[in-house]
């Protein structure tokens, strides 16, 4: 019931969240983040350190991610087992609405 | 074979609970589980090893995936405590759990005894000093005897040795971790020039936070490099030099914890001010940016940017609305006994309530409005 809740707060996520989720398939320092959402996106996004932290803090919070630190004291974070549940089913909600993006767009014109 | 040792204070000061059991290894003790009720750990005989020990206090309990594959494995959990233990030589070590469920943890319960210390030594002061002036005036005093003199002083031992001692041990752990835990990073010079120092004061910034990022921008585009910020945060010291594009970004939390000043140093922030009070968690963050660039921020997407406004207004709206109605409450209680009891009124008194509820109504609204010119900014960038 509760982790119901949680899908159903997470689901649809906003781009921001779901580019640093999905930014976290392999570990990745804060800072690591913002350069490879922007480098998966051509620069279109540019996250805000602020951002991200206020997404890491939460999803930590909520269980989606864990961190840990290197030897050199810096924080990596990595996705658990339910934030990899949420992404997926994300992914399947995004697949319906490509699927559906791709089927309609040739009656827009 | 088993032994037990006791260790009462063992969660105050965790970094020597993890060496002594790394040390309790080394001579071939091995942790099995914590009595945490009776504060016992209990080890088993076996081979003496080098291994690491980490306490950690979180209630997310699953270990990341790259924290096993370096070694570590869970010895012993209850509740929120979790004791890892690694057996691979220190060195080999490249990762490492984190302790920011435990600091917070640790910081709570050092304010608790903090406070609770605090209010003894001014409900005894306050009796010592009546005493004192009855003594001078020539009076004497009695002493009456306590019925139960066994709690008086049981009572008294944990009032003023095991409340002060345990804020103390807390306090200087928490100092430690905190200066270990912070990544090292050197503070390069963010200025070069060897201009004339301008100082200039700025109050009550914190009501309009958007407006003070404005003015710092202005005043490095003429030339104004600010250094640092002083007195509490009013004072702002300039030097003339080079005029730069320089963002500014005055951010405000509910609480620090260790990664915020991390995270936004490795993105390239300079932290030019920061106040640790409760309450008061303010902190000034400045960035060079190139002309041809857009400004950068703190907050990228919308959610944050509002989040961050309104928790701004709710703030001082929770801090300063119950204030205002209380001097209400008192203002028309004053003029119901003008009325009913032919009280004579004091104008004096009405006249700083009446000061006193305009100030603080003036704060709120300007928070208010801080956070309607953010939500409007946003909605523009959204819209367009």
């Amino acid at each position: 019931m509760k982790q119901a809740k949680l899908f159903k707060s997470y689901i649809p996520m906003t781009e921001t969240a779901f580019y640093i989720l999905i930014s976290l398939v392999e570990p990745r320092h804060g800072y690591g983040i913002i350069k490879h959402v922007e480098t998966i996106t051509n620069s279109r996004i540019r996250l805000g350190s602020g951002t991200v932290y206020g997404t890491l803090t939460k999803m930590q919070r909520d269980g989606l991610i864990t961190v840990y630190a290197d030897d050199k004291r810096k924080k990596i974070y990595e996705m658990t087992e339910t934030g990899r549940q949420i992404m997926q089913q994300e992914i399947t909600r995004i697949k319906e609405l490509h699927a559906n993006a791709m089927t309609f767009e040739g009656e827009l014109r | 074979m088993t032994i037990q040792t006791i260790r009462p204070f063992w969660s105050y000061d965790i970094a020597k609970t993890e060496k002594w059991l790394g040390e309790m290894a080394a001579h071939g003790y091995h942790f099995i589980r914590l009595r945490t009720q009776k504060r016992q750990f209990v080890f088993e005989k076996g081979e003496p090893k080098d291994v690491t020990f980490r306490i950690q206090y979180d209630k997310n309990t699953e270990l990341p995936a790259a924290l096993e594959n370096d070694g570590w494995h869970l010895v012993w959990q209850h509740r929120k405590w979790q004791i890892l233990r690694n057996d691979q030589p220190a060195y080999n070590i490249r990762m490492f759990p984190i302790r920011d469920g435990l600091m917070k943890r640790n910081k709570v319960l050092m304010y608790v005894f903090g406070s609770i210390f605090l209010y003894h030594i001014f409900t005894l002061l306050m009796p010592l000093l009546i005493n004192g002036l009855v003594l001078m005036t020539g009076g004497s005093i009695h002493v009456v005897g306590s019925p139960f003199w066994a709690i008086t002083i049981a009572y008294l031992i944990v009032v003023w040795g095991l409340v002060p001692y345990s804020f103390i041990k807390l306090y200087r752990s928490l100092k430690r971790l905190q200066h270990s835990h912070t990544e090292t990073q050197n503070r390069e010079t963010f200025f070069t020039t060897t201009g004339r120092i301008v100082t200039k004061w700025k109050f009550g910034w914190n009501y309009a936070p958007d407006k003070l990022e404005q003015w710092l921008r202005d005043m490095e585009e003429d030339g104004y490099n600010l250094t640092r910020i002083s007195m509490a945060g009013l004072r702002f010291h300039f030097q003339e030099g080079e005029a730069r594009k320089v963002s500014y970004c005055v951010d405000y939390q509910n609480s620090h914890r260790p990664s915020y000043f991390d995270m936004h140093k490795q993105a390239g922030w300079q932290l030019m001010y920061t106040s640790d009070v409760v309450l008061a968690k303010w902190a000034i963050w400045a960035k060079e940016y190139q002309t041809e660039e857009a400004p950068p921020t703190l907050y990228s997407d919308r959610t944050h940017m509002l989040k961050h406004a309104k928790r701004i207004m709710i703030t001082y709206m929770a801090l300063f609305g119950p204030v205002v109605l209380m001097f209400i409450g008192l203002i028309m209680t004053d003029i119901n006994l003008v009325q009913t009891d032919g009280m004579d009124i004091s104008w004096l008194q009405m006249g700083i309530f009446s000061l006193l509820i305009m100030e603080y109504s003036f704060l709120m609204v300007k928070s208010w409005l801080y956070y309607r010119r953010i939500k409007r900014r946003v909605d523009e960038v959204a819209a367009s």
